[in-house]
């Protein structure tokens, strides 16, 4: 892999092309070094940001781990605040949001390569759906809070679990599209044709043939939606998760999902906003909680990628 | 098992593990849901309230006030493990506003509800209780041994803290700026050394709205200062109030601000300095503050649909609430108490569901 070419090796690389024939790729070697130099960039900026998020965060995670993942969310100190509620949350809204933008994003995408490929209407909606990607999650917020909180009072019932995920379900709905839009791209042409070719119908094509092959990578772009909704603070501020004191009391699982809620990045802006540098610590390690949760997901998608990955 | 040949089933089948994976996860978590946030663990059963009461109660409003309702909240769901009660603060005007919606039973602010808000609501077919809780109380503190200062005016808090005064280092570099706005300079010498919270805290944002602001919009109007910062950037900002008490104690000529809880708490090493806010010096003391005689104070507000008052469960909370041990929480946010007038009166528009505007 040429991206762990030690920069010394580039270097003997380059210094060698040159010997050879003096002046010849100077462009290229110069090149591939800025390339290089904007990956260091890249990734030490990220390291910078999860070693001073681990250090700020040591305290807690290193003599209350156990506390502050199994508790919640408290007023009287530092110290006594956990994140407990913010987990199931979090987890719960994910839920919420995989069953709203997994069928339906997946079904549009069907619909888009399958059935309409290459209609006029098609294109117009994909060229949407890539737009829609790209609009600001605090504008779902809004969208959440106008139409699942206000005009579907009755079925969301308010600022309720599932008024939050169906809001993040809108905001990851485009990337769901468009990952799965690409998986049936990428399945070849020859694959129907040869199904088409033995007597099978469109129905069987499709659910014998098409979408097995483009599982895998339908999967992957799904839960790497998921990933991003988990991060997702403003947009549910906005439709109603709190930001302070939380219980279930005796609700039921059942009910918690038409209850109040709140989420790990919640969480974490209310932990910011406190003063005291003990918060500070909560906040970090807060964010550290969400960054594990974050990257197992990513790391699930990575393991189905593989597990199921079809090479043509 | 690694070759399986790739079936429809077995991708469907996989979805459906992952999201039933995902349901799992926080079935286990939610069944364990009582006894949180306290570890007393003792007192989660039915049996330690009696009563075992149910329900839902959720307050949203003010960010100022949300200490005081988290902290209410806790003590609150310790005694009664059955209710399910969740705390927000997206501000004062979020919570009228979702009052208006029809959202929520409880709600907070930081300032009186404004005529057009209680219209909204009321036009919405609701009716609010209105209950004064606490007060936002701010001291100016100096050293306990400075005796060259006793009494401030808005002017002379602008021209020392104002973003005007900023790379003032001596009392004296604001004489002329103090002249100017009609302080009660000339000021005397000495290091000024400033001390306050930081722009995260509530603390620093209701000085600045209370002391700060009218001067300052002023001088803005005038083409003098700034447009986006109020306050000077170079003091010395700490979110630890103990870290400033520390500052102003240890500096003869220092000057800042913290909640009038926290300087009543260190009297013996900082001086609570009197404020003059158009109707002579006053020092602050609960009973000036709590008569709003201490200009550099504010009500705090909580607001109750009285439709939902019956409901036994937020019954119980605002009767907590407006509890003598209720009260404690007030302060322990770091605010101050009400005088008992206020307080009886907040008791009373409560017990008798008085409806509208009542202060």
């Amino acid at each position: 892999m040429s991206v762990f070419t030690t920069p010394a090796g580039i270097a003997t690389n380059a210094a060698d092309a040159l010997r050879r024939r003096p002046g010849a790729d100077v462009a290229g070697a110069t090149f591939k070094w800025l390339l290089i130099g904007a990956t260091v960039f890249a990734t030490g900026f990220l390291a910078v940001l999860l070693a001073v998020m681990v250090i700020d965060g040591w305290d807690v995670l290193s003599d209350n781990l156990g506390y502050f993942l199994t508790h919640g969310f408290s007023q009287r100190s530092a110290g006594e605040a956990g994140v407990w509620q913010g987990i199931i949350g979090s987890l719960q809204v994910a839920l919420v949001t995989a069953l709203f933008a997994v069928p339906i994003g997946v079904a549009t995408a069907i619909y888009l390569v399958e059935y309409a490929q290459g209609n006029r209407f098609a294109r117009i909606v994909e060229l949407n759906i890539r737009n829609l990607a790209g609009v600001p999650s605090i504008v779902y917020g809004l969208l959440g809070l106008a139409v699942f909180v206000q005009t579907i009072h009755g079925f969301t019932n308010g600022k309720t679990v599932i008024a939050g995920g169906m809001t993040l379900a809108a905001l990851v709905l485009p990337i769901v599209v468009i990952t799965s839009v690409e998986a049936l791209k990428a399945v070849p042409d020859s694959l129907r044709e040869a199904a088409y070719g033995v007597g099978a119908t469109k129905w069987e094509v499709l659910s014998r043939q098409v979408l097995p092959a483009a599982m895998s990578t339908i999967l992957t772009g799904t839960v790497l939606a998921l990933a991003r909704a988990l991060g997702e603070a403003a947009p549910l501020i906005l439709v109603g998760a709190a930001t302070g004191f939380m219980t279930f009391g005796d609700a039921n699982l059942a009910e918690t999902f038409t209850g109040p809620y709140t989420a790990l990045p919640v969480l974490i802006f209310s932990f910011a906003r406190q003063p005291g540098a003990d918060w500070g610590a909560n906040a970090a390690a807060a964010s550290v909680v969400i960054l594990v949760l974050v990257l197992a997901v990513n790391g699930l998608a990575i393991y189905l990628r593989n597990r199921f990955e079809k090479q043509w | 098992m690694r070759k399986t040949p790739l079936s429809s089933r077995r991708g469907t089948k996989l979805l459906v593990a992952l999201l039933t994976s995902f349901a799992l996860v926080a079935a286990a978590c939610g069944s364990d849901d009582d006894g949180d946030a306290t570890g007393s663990g003792s007192a989660t059963a039915t049996g330690a309230d009696g009563t075992s009461l149910s329900g839902s109660i959720s307050v949203t409003g003010s960010s100022t006030v949300e200490p005081v309702t988290n902290l209410l909240a806790e003590a609150f769901a310790e005694e009664h493990s059955g209710v399910a009660i969740s705390v927000a603060g997206p501000g004062s005007g979020d919570g009228h506003k979702a009052a208006c919606a029809g959202e929520v039973p409880i709600w907070n602010s930081s300032r009186q509800i404004k005529e057009s808000e209680a219209e909204c609501i009321n036009e919405a077919g609701i009716e609010f209780i209105e209950l004064r809780v606490g007060i936002d109380g701010i001291s100016v503190i100096t050293a306990a041994a400075n005796d060259s200062v006793d009494c401030l005016n808005f002017e002379d808090l602008y021209s020392l803290i104002g973003v005007e005064s900023t790379g003032f280092t001596d009392w004296s570099d604001a004489n002329s700026l103090n002249a100017e706005l009609g302080g009660t300079g000339p000021f005397s010498g000495g290091d000024l050394e400033i001390f306050a919270p930081g722009e995260e805290s509530g603390t620093f944002d209701s000085f600045i709205e209370i002391a700060l602001e009218h001067v300052w919009e002023h001088r803005v109007e005038e083409g003098h200062a700034d447009e986006n910062f109020a306050v000077r950037p170079d003091y010395n900002a700490s979110a630890n109030d103990n870290v400033i008490i520390d500052g102003i104690s240890g500096n003869l000529h220092s000057l800042g601000w913290v909640g009038f809880a926290f300087a009543d708490e260190n009297r013996d090493v900082v001086k609570l300095l009197e404020i003059d806010g158009g109707d002579g010096c006053v020092a602050p003391t609960p009973e000036t503050i709590a008569s709003a005689e201490f200009p550099i104070a504010r009500f705090l507000y909580t607001y109750i649909d009285a439709g939902q008052a019956s409901d036994p469960a937020i019954k119980a909370f605002v009767d907590f609430m407006l509890s003598d041990e209720g009260q404690t929480y007030v302060v322990e946010a770091g605010y101050v108490n009400l005088d008992p007038a206020d307080l009886e009166k907040s008791r009373s528009n409560w017990n008798n569901l008085t409806t509208s505007m009542t202060f």
